[in-house]
């Protein structure tokens, strides 16, 4: 859902929530690595 | 036992055949450089190690039993000691360092560690000070006398306190007192990523199947400060993004978690206004972080490009 | 003894963990050698990836251990969460 935007009461803030996952890097670079080890010629899987 | 032909350890002892028992003697006494270039080539589990300066000395007494019908049992006592030491352990560092292991028993592990160092840095990088730690484990506690260093401009301490062993559930209760929110903020070396302001607050640490934890971590600053996140690459009108470019919080109230496999969640509130956003009309902020960093704590590695993951998931619609 | 005969036929399994585990003991000889010899060279690889990112051997093994669940031909071996052998 797109997040919500409220403009209400003049003393009322806005509110705006946001949920934000991050995918580091370091774990993208350890899947690739472990790709590689089924590939066939390793003969580890 | 010889290195490179020079004496690096005594050892003595005897072994009483009809018994099965026996016990013996270790006496070491080296400069750490010295040992540095005798342990060439390094083995495995020690390739990370570099010693730069320093002495080391060590007296331990071994005995054992290897009776026919049980297993063998070995049991050590001792103290290692070291002094004024220029210690590396891959790219962490500490200098001037001063250390008492001493081992009370090993069955099960009993004793005491004492370390401190002058100034150092964590493997990210990041400067730490006054390094004080000095912990005992009794049969079924651990007791901290001493847990405290300083970094990112504030300082972590334990206050000391007991705590059993192993822990089944119970948390070692860490300060943070007065780090520089903006250092924080560096520490993620996230494009676009800074921020001033101070923050103080407690992350109850845990111990699970062999990881740290944080449990229900509560940070926040005292007064106000700013946030800002503007990244170069231009990112699609998100409100929230938008009212983080430059937000100047009156309050920041935060909470984390940090789970043994990596998984981390965090909550943050921010009260305050972006003068460029809805002309600094106020804003409530809920800002809810969630990612996996396995080895946060071992590595002290942070690293990812946080703006790419975060388009990601503009383009894809997920950011809610 | 070759590992997807060993697996089709249903001596070893993939583990949680990311090693090869015996599914049954009474396997042949030569197949508690090939999971031996196969283990020991995936601890190497997972060993070197871990120092290389920075991370635990654990956890590059773990991360093997969801592909290869992934990749298991369906009727060969897997553990379930619990530990117990179920056939995919």
């Amino acid at each position: 859902c797109s997040p919500t935007v409220r403009v209400e009461a003049p003393e009322k803030p806005i509110e705006i929530n946001m949920t934000v996952n991050i995918r580091h890097e370091i774990l993208v670079k350890v899947e690739k690595d472990v790709q590689q080890l089924f590939d066939e010629n390793k003969g580890l899987f | 036992l010889l290195l490179q032909g020079k004496e690096v350890l005594a050892f003595a002892g005897s072994h009483r055949l009809a018994r099965g028992c026996g016990e013996a003697t270790l006496n070491a006494a080296q400069s750490l450089p010295a040992l540095g270039r005798l342990l060439q080539p390094r083995p495995a589990a020690l390739q990370a190690l570099d010693l730069q300066a320093g002495e080391v000395d060590a007296r331990f007494t071994l005995d054992w039993c290897a009776p026919s019908r049980s297993p063998p049992r070995l049991d050590a006592r001792g103290v290692l000691a070291v002094r004024a030491a220029d210690l590396g352990w891959d790219q962490a560092r500490a200098h001037a360092v001063q250390a008492r292991l001493q081992l009370d028993g090993v069955h099960p592990l009993r004793g005491r560690l004492k370390f401190s160092a002058q100034d150092g840095e964590l493997a990210s990088g990041t400067p730490v000070a006054d390094v004080n730690v000095d912990l005992a484990l009794a049969e079924k506690a651990l007791s901290v006398h001493a847990l405290r260093a300083r970094l990112l401009g504030g300082s972590v301490l334990s206050e000391p306190l007991n705590l059993p062993w192993p822990p089944a559930g119970e948390t070692l209760p860490l300060q943070i007192r007065h780090v520089d929110l903006g250092q924080l903020l560096a520490l993620f070396k996230v494009h676009g990523l800074s921020g001033s302001g101070q923050i103080d607050g407690l992350l109850p640490l845990g111990y699970d199947d062999g990881g740290v934890e944080i449990d229900n971590g509560q940070l926040s600053s005292p007064g106000v400060g700013i946030v800002r996140y503007a990244p170069t690459l231009e990112l699609p009108g998100n409100p929230g993004l938008l009212a983080l470019r430059n937000f100047h919080f009156e309050k920041l109230a935060m909470r984390l978690w940090y789970a043994s496999d990596g998984a981390y969640r965090t909550q943050a509130t921010l009260n305050g206004s972006n003068p460029d956003f809805y002309d600094g009309y106020p804003v409530r902020l809920g800002l809810d972080i969630n990612g996996k960093l396995p080895g946060l704590f071992r590595s002290a590695v942070f690293s990812g490009d946080f703006s790419r993951h975060i388009l990601e998931q503009l383009q894809s619609g997920k950011l809610e | 003894a070759d590992l997807s005969t060993a697996k089709q036929q249903g001596w070893v399994g993939e583990q949680n963990n990311g090693y090869l585990g015996l599914v049954r003991s009474d396997a042949p000889a030569d197949v508690k050698a090939l999971l031996a010899d196969v283990n020991a060279q995936r601890k190497a690889e997972f060993t070197q990836i871990a120092r290389k990112n920075g991370i635990a051997e654990a956890e590059a093994a773990r991360i093997f251990a969801r592909e290869a669940e992934t990749r298991t031909v369906p009727g060969n071996y897997i553990q379930n969460p619990a530990g117990g052998w179920v056939k995919k």
